[in-house]
This record gives structure tokens, C-alpha cells and sequence, in this order.
């Protein structure tokens, strides 16, 4: 009762903070997605659509009280144009309608929510602002799991999260692979925060969620998250600027790993090893061989969870025995759940989508490189790098292509593209080869040049 | 007992970032240097956002000035 009427107040505060901004309202509904409070409270939350009044609120106050020229960018463009790619997939051709339908249902809301995220997150603030709802939000997922998993150990399977069940964030490779993920972002709001206080105890806070974020990752046994912590691992070293340092820390780190976990999980990675008789890597590798037979004959896919329809045949239990024969096996991995339900034309849209997110970080890591006003640009360029290849690398096992973690990665990528260019246009940053030219185009007085900006950002 | 801490934590931590997003939002340049567009005011009639920004008077500097001192020989 008391924590209802707790979320309730939460809830409501984001309209009342965000009366006038509609980032505010934008936070909300990021908070809503991400944290769930309809799944945590008893009363009130469960009963009404949360979701749904939080997005109209966040249209109506960007329609009413955004004075911003809107900023259509191409991320924007490609995921509607993924949107309406997965509503012709439903409506004219799913091998399994009413499944699809479902699907359907929140894969397009997310497709259009992460389109509308680069109209309403433009400046530092506000791109901050939400990364730390985000980072914050899932934390409440991984805190428990990570606490629990150093006070007794984790196990796989064990329902250690806050929400029961086997589906978003309570199943645990998912968990895994988005802790891991947000190490790097962690790691970047440590060094570079503006809305959390300077002090030493916010630093070592997000050191303690860096942590809880690697021991939850741990504590899943999830064989993913060792393949995480290869790729963030690799991903921050690679850019850390004390390379011994870190690359020290890095072996202490696997080698207490190492030592402090159980014979259990030892055991469950080691699986690795056998893939081609552990009957869950078996599984996924069968389910990919059916879905490029699959999509060989279906090219524009079978629409949302056409998985139900395989039929996939394990090799007998004993030598002689018969095969055992399993009706929908799911795809286990973002790309074959792309290619299965979207054919080869969604993939093409999901690559580029993906392509174009890293060059987009790249162009903003390499503009920024010798200007020191913008040098937060370029380190949130690489945490967001290292932080989408990581989801990526885990996704290749879990089948989480239409659940928000990517989308919020790639609206990310693309507000802080927008950003840059806007500071660009306006001629406050001139970078790296092109600083001369640049300063040749603004070689105007200073104040006429602050006059036009304020004409530019009038329009 | 820790599911309920991170509860509390987490979404105490979320109010507080939205409240002072909102308020750095006003304070800090939007880009770079320049100033940030002007933005409604409660003292303003308001106007729905796709009218773009609130129009702000220009100040007239010599009206407004304080009278240029002069000795006061008497």
C-alpha cells in the first residue's frame, strides 16, 4: 500500500517538474519504460495506463511548449521508416497474426518513442539528464541482483531482481548484457556529470554502481555476460588513458573473479566448451539454421514471433534413440529475430541503423577531439560506442531486438550528433583539420556573431 | 528490505536529476555560448510553442541609464 502510494507520488511528480518542459515529461515516460512502476506497486499504477498518459502528456507538452525549430534527423527517419517496415510485416503477410499483433503493439510505440527522443533532448543538460534516468531507472533492476549476488552468491535461474518472471529485465542474459552495457555510460557520468553535485561521495556512488552493475552481471551466470565483459572490458581499456593502470586493475579484477566464484558457475560457463550438446546453445544454433531455410523462402520474413511455427529437431538423448522434436524455439538472437520476423529487408533497415549510429559517434569523437569546451562530447562518443557494442555482442545470444535498451542507445547517438552540428552551425567550434576554415567562415566580431546565434536559435 | 532500499534510492535520485535538469536547463547555454532562446515566463501571456519564441522588448540602454554624474559645483 505504502509503496503504491509512493510510485504514485513519483509518478505524478515528473508532470509537475515537467509543467513547462517537455524534456521534463520526456524523462517521465523514459522512466516509466525502463523502471516499470506498474509492475512494482500493488494499487493505482497497475490499474491505469501509465505508459499511455505519460506519452500523450510528453507529445502535448513538446507540441505546446517547445519553442525549437523541430529537428528532423536521418535516425529519426529510419526508425519510422522501420515502423512502418514491422506494420506491413504484421498486417500483410505473419505467419502467426494475433502473436504478431501483440508484438506489434509495443515494438511501434518504441520504434516512434525513440524517433521523437532527438526533437526533445538537444542540449547537454538535457541529453545528461537522460542518460541518468535511464542509467538510474535500470539500476533498480541490477542493485538488488548485484547486492544479493555479493552477499550470497548469485545461481542461475534464481529470482534475485526485483520483478518476478522470465521476460525484460527479469530474465537474466538480459540483465547481464544491459549492466554491462551501462558500465561505460557509468563510467562517463563519473568524469563528466553537471547535475550531480562535484563531490566525493558521487563519485564513489557511481564507482559502487560500476560494481553492483559487474557482480549482477556475474551473479546471472548467464554465459553472455562473459561475453560482455570481453567487449566492455576490451572497450574501456582501449580508451582509458592510464592503460597500465586499468589493464592491471583488469587482471586483478578476472583473477578475483576468478577465485571468489563458485564450482556452480565455473560449471554453467564452462558450457561454452560444449556447444554442440548443451541443449540451450544446440537450440539456438538449430533455430538459426531453420531461420536462414526460413527466410531463403520468406524473404520479407514471417512477421512478428514466427518462431512459433519451427519445428526443431534435437539429436536423440541416447545413441539410437529418437530425435526430440520442440515447436518454437525463439530466436535467441537480435539479428536472426530481425531476419526471421523482417525478412532481409528489416535487417537491411536494422544494420544501417546500427551503421549509421557508430558513424554518427564517430563523427561527433572526431570533431570534437581538440576542442576542450566540447571534450564531454567526445567521451560520451566512445562510452556510447563501447556501450552499443556491447549490446550488440550480447544481443547475438538474447533476442531483445524490439525491447527499448537499443533504441534508447541509438535517439542517444543521434541527440548528441544534432548537438554537436547545432554548436557547429552556430560556429563555436571550430575543430581539428577544419578549425581554420572554420574560423576563416566566423571571422566576424565576436558580438555580431553572439547576435546571429541568437537569430539562429530564434528561427 | 534491499529491493525496497533501491526502490527509494533510485527514484529519490530520479526526482532529484529532473528537478535540477529543469533548473540548469534555464540557467545554462543550450549551445556552446550563445544564449538560450528566451523561454515563457509567468509574468507573459502565453502562446503555444509553435509560435516560436517569446518575443522579449528590446531595452532602450541610454533611456534606461542612470543620468551621467556630473560635479556638483554648487
Amino acid at each position: 500500500m505504502l509503496r503504491s502510494l509512493y510510485l504514485v507520488a513519483i509518478y505524478l511528480s515528473f508532470f509537475v517538474l515537467g509543467r513547462s518542459a517537455p524534456f521534463a515529461v520526456a524523462l517521465g515516460y523514459v522512466w516509466v519504460d525502463t523502471f516499470n512502476p506498474q509492475s512494482m506497486a500493488y494499487l493505482v499504477l497497475p490499474q491505469i495506463p501509465v505508459s499511455l498518459i505519460m506519452a500523450v502528456a510528453t507529445i502535448a507538452s513538446y507540441v505546446l511548449f517547445e519553442r525549437q525549430k523541430p529537428r528532423i534527423t536521418l535516425t529519426s527517419i529510419l526508425l519510422l521508416l522501420f515502423a512502418v517496415w514491422v506494420t506491413m510485416t504484421t498486417a500483410l503477410w505473419a505467419e502467426v497474426p494475433d502473436s504478431a499483433w501483440e508484438k506489434w503493439n509495443f515494438a511501434f510505440k518504441m520504434l516512434c518513442f525513440a524517433a521523437f527522443l532527438p526533437l526533445v533532448f538537444r542540449s547537454r543538460i538535457q541529453i545528461e539528464a537522460l542518460l541518468q534516468i535511464y542509467l538510474l531507472s535500470i539500476s533498480v533492476h541490477f542493485i538488488p541482483v548485484g547486492l544479493k549476488t555479493m552477499v550470497s552468491g548469485g545461481g542461475y535461474g534464481r529470482a534475485l531482481g526485483i520483478v518476478a518472471g522470465n521476460s525484460l529485465l527479469a530474465e537474466g542474459a538480459t540483465l547481464a548484457g544491459v549492466s554491462l552495457m551501462l558500465i561505460p555510460i557509468i563510467l562517463y557520468l563519473r568524469r563528466n556529470t553537471l547535475i550531480m553535485p562535484k563531490h566525493w561521495a558521487v563519485k564513489l556512488a557511481y564507482s559502487g554502481l560500476v560494481s553492483l552493475a559487474l557482480a549482477a552481471a556475474i551473479g546471472t551466470y548467464e554465459r553472455t555476460a562473459l561475453v560482455g565483459m570481453a567487449i566492455v572490458g576490451g572497450g574501456v581499456w582501449l580508451r582509458a588513458r592510464r592503460k597500465i593502470l586499468y589493464g592491471a586493475l583488469g587482471v586483478l579484477t578476472i583473477l578475483a573473479v576468478a577465485s571468489r566464484t563458485s564450482e556452480a558457475w565455473d560449471a554453467r560457463i564452462s558450457t561454452i566448451r560444449h556447444y554442440e550438446t548443451e541443449s540451450s546453445a544446440l537450440g539456438r544454433l538449430l533455430v538459426w539454421q531453420w531461420t536462414i531455410g526460413y527466410v531463403n523462402e520468406h524473404p520479407l520474413g514471417g512477421g512478428f514471433n514466427s518462431y512459433k511455427i519451427d519445428r526443431i529437431s534435437f539429436p536423440p538423448d541416447t545413441p539410437g534413440g529418437d530425435p526430440v522434436v520442440v515447436n518454437g524455439v525463439a530466436f535467441h538472437s537480435i539479428y536472426f529475430e530481425v531476419l526471421g520476423e523482417q525478412g532481409y529487408v528489416g535487417l537491411g533497415i536494422f544494420f544501417t541503423i546500427i551503421f549509421f549510429s557508430f558513424w554518427q559517434l564517430h563523427r561527433v569523437a572526431r570533431l570534437t577531439r581538440n576542442v576542450k569546451e566540447m571534450a564531454w562530447a567526445k567521451e560520451l562518443a566512445y562510452a556510447l560506442q563501447v556501450a552499443l557494442l556491447t549490446l550488440l555482442a550480447c544481443g547475438a545470444f538474447i533476442g531483445i531486438a524490439f525491447q527499448p535498451m537499443l533504441y534508447y542507445l541509438f535517439a542517444l547517438a543521434a541527440c548528441l550528433r544534432a548537438h554537436v552540428r547545432e554548436v557547429q552551425r552556430l560556429g563555436y567550434m571550430p575543430a581539428g583539420a577544419r578549425r581554420e576554415a572554420a574560423q576563416e567562415r566566423c571571422s566576424f566580431p565576436r558580438n555580431e556573431r553572439l547576435s546571429q546565434s541568437v537569430a539562429l536559435l530564434k528561427r | 528490505m534491499i529491493d525496497t532500499l533501491s526502490i527509494i534510492l533510485s527514484t529519490l535520485a530520479c526526482v532529484f536529476v529532473v528537478y535540477q535538469a529543469v533548473r540548469l536547463d534555464k540557467i545554462l547555454p543550450r549551445f556552446g555560448q550563445a544564449p538560450q532562446a528566451p523561454q515563457h515566463s509567468a509574468s507573459q501571456a502565453w502562446t503555444p510553442g509553435w509560435a516560436g519564441p517569446i518575443a522579449v522588448p528590446a531595452i532602450d540602454v541610454e533611456a534606461e541609464a542612470p543620468p551621467a554624474w556630473s560635479p556638483d559645483w554648487n
